[in-house]
């Protein structure tokens, strides 16, 4: 057993890191070959509590081996992780990792109970929580995320987007304050990513520190997000509002990323002669048309 | 090579507590050259259908025409009324002889068909599946040069590994496998999911391509936009059942429809509905995309002057 004031000076905060701070990459680098092509380049980026951030890019951008890295499944070549102003030590790592749950692509590859209980029951042993108090806590969580009728069901039996829920309710079980989803819409029905989107605006709105990283291709779960970040060959190319990356239509076409279908319509529309660049919502673009 | 499935119904585990009915009464005809879209919720009997489709699965009752190829199960379910499972299990050896010949006429590509991929290299994962056929290694070389020439990917893919390339890239990997089988009808199960802007363009662009050239594709789909774009026509199934078929203009007109099956008409299409609705005369039959829906407008705005 380790003692309380071992743990306490492995978790000991870098004063130089803002208060705020809920996840810190200082020139990150990392590659999967041994002195190969960098895959992420000296990325430094300040993810704020309670803050949602969507990362975008297309396909091999590096975007899942930055989620791999902030949880320290992947140990970068150069630079330094911090999480919640402590700096990420293979000492410390475990004890880093229990503030982060990480749902992934595929809903099958993250199940371990026979049962959506003993799933979710799995997770809390890892955390030593009280085995007494442990029954309660499962309902609860089942119950934030609609699956309360599902506890007995076989994982296997339930439907991409229930499957998803679970995981979900095994980080909130877990009271991980980092949620990072790794394309965890991609597999789901449109039905299904609707349903994740908005259990994951609940859960945001039942708790207010719960940091939220979305890494995703779909269009509408970055506009929902307060901050995007694009991605490409390794390196952060854009950060802002949703409103602010998507305006950069050219540059976004450049790096095989889609834009919104007002934008994508007006630069159809401009080719044609018909140019309405103030307009930035379905309506505008319907009444200028219309006139 | 046509395709028509006559009264076709699947039952999952017949007889047993678990026992499911997936497929109630199916009666289709896909057409040479088709470019079909199978559009239902997760548990409507998409995939179950699709594998009817080379034989993967065969019907409880009913009867699977593929070209030349005939599976028939009519009898049993006329002399029995009801399913008699040991009967089956014979009739299903008798008409499996030449299976072998249906499955490489009819392509069938799984949802993420890059989790299949196992080879050292490239081009030995998708000459597998030639030489599976009997091809020798020289022939099944040639065949899968020609398939990966296909999906875009040339001769510097040959030697690498398959693990090592992007989402997109294995995918085309994969589908190259089967396309060097030559199918005649492509059947894919949700083949654009997961892929960014851009190689999934790539993809339509080379599914597109095989349908001109004559090869039928079959594909299920939750992307509207990809129906909209590129099938000339819709299925939608539930709960077993042909719900719908029609062509996609027509199936995303009928918004009572769309709303109570919870599905959604591509943003550009509904965008297209309500300019025509504020008096903006859009024929909404050549609407497939921004750019064809833009030449509209502009057509549109002069008539309306």
């Amino acid at each position: 057993m380790r003692s309380e004031s071992k743990r306490q000076e492995l978790l000991k905060r870098d004063e130089n890191i803002a208060e705020d701070s809920a996840i810190f990459l200082k020139d990150l680098s990392f590659s999967y070959i041994e002195n190969g092509p960098l895959n992420i380049k000296e990325i430094t980026l300040d993810i704020k509590r309670g803050q949602s951030v969507a990362i975008i890019g297309h396909n091999g951008s590096g975007k899942s081996t930055l989620a791999k890295l902030i949880d320290g499944i992947l140990v970068q070549k150069s630079g330094d992780i911090f999480i919640f102003g402590v700096k990420m030590t293979d000492d410390n790592v475990l004890l880093l990792r229990r503030d982060i749950a990480l749902v992934f692509q595929n809903p099958d590859s993250q199940f371990i109970g026979a049962t959506v209980r003993d799933d979710i029951a799995f997770g809390l042993e890892n955390e030593c929580v009280d085995p007494k108090a442990m029954p309660q806590m499962i309902e609860e969580c089942a119950k934030k995320v609609g699956m309360e009728e599902y506890l007995d069901r076989e994982p296997c039996n339930l439907s991409g987007g229930q499957k998803q829920r679970v995981a979900i309710a095994g980080a909130i079980a877990r009271k991980s304050s980092i949620l990072i989803l790794d394309e965890a819409s991609a597999m789901l029905d449109p039905k299904g990513k609707s349903e994740l989107r908005a259990l994951i605006k609940k859960t945001r709105e039942e708790n207010p520190d719960l940091t939220v990283l979305n890494i995703t291709h779909e269009l509408e779960d970055a506009s929902v997000a307060d901050r995007v970040v694009v991605l490409n060959a390794g390196k952060v190319v854009l950060d802002g509002t949703p409103f602010e990356v998507f305006s950069h239509v050219e540059e976004l076409k450049g790096m095989r990323l889609d834009i919104p279908f007002v934008q994508k319509l007006k630069q159809s529309l401009s080719v044609r002669g018909i140019s309405l660049s103030e307009i930035n919502s379905d309506e505008d673009l319907l009444n200028a048309l219309c006139q | 090579m046509p395709v028509r499935l006559e009264h076709v119904n699947f039952i999952y585990s017949p007889g047993s507590p678990s026992q499911k009915k997936a497929l109630n009464d199916i009666n289709l005809l896909f057409e040479d050259g088709c470019f079909t879209a199978l559009i239902g919720k997760t548990g409507s009997g998409k995939s179950t259908l699709i594998q009817h489709l080379n034989g993967l699965l065969l019907p409880t009752s009913g009867v699977v025409e593929v070209g030349s190829y005939l599976i028939d199960m009519t009898l049993e379910y006329k002399k029995n009324g009801k399913v008699n499972t040991s009967l089956m299990k014979k009739k299903h050896k008798k008409k499996l002889k030449d299976v072998k010949g249906l499955r490489k006429k009819v392509g069938l590509v799984f949802q993420f068909p890059e989790y299949q991929l196992f080879e050292e290299t490239v081009l030995k994962d998708v000459s597998y599946g030639p030489k599976n056929f009997g091809a020798s290694e020289e022939e099944a070389l040639n065949m899968s040069k020609e398939a990966l020439k296909k999906v875009g990917l040339g001769e510097d893919f040959y030697n690498r590994s398959p693990f090592e390339l992007s989402g997109g890239e294995k995918r085309r990997v994969a589908i190259a496998g089967i396309l060097a089988l030559n199918p005649e009808v492509l059947v894919l199960d949700e083949p654009t999911v997961g892929l960014d802007a851009e190689s999934e363009q790539n993809l339509m662009d080379l599914l597109s391509g095989l349908n001109n050239n004559g090869t039928s594709i079959i594909l299920a789909t939750h992307d509207m936009d990809v129906v909209l774009r590129y099938a000339t026509r819709a299925l939608v199934l539930e709960n077993g059942s042909i719900l719908r078929d029609e062509t996609p203009i027509s199936l995303f007109q009928d918004r009572e429809f769309l709303k109570t099956s919870s599905l959604e008409p591509p943003k550009v299409f509904s965008f297209a509905l309500q300019l025509k609705e504020r008096g903006l005369p859009i024929d909404l039959s050549r609407i497939k995309d921004c750019d064809s829906l833009a030449d509209e407008i502009v057509r549109a705005r002069r008539e309306h002057d």
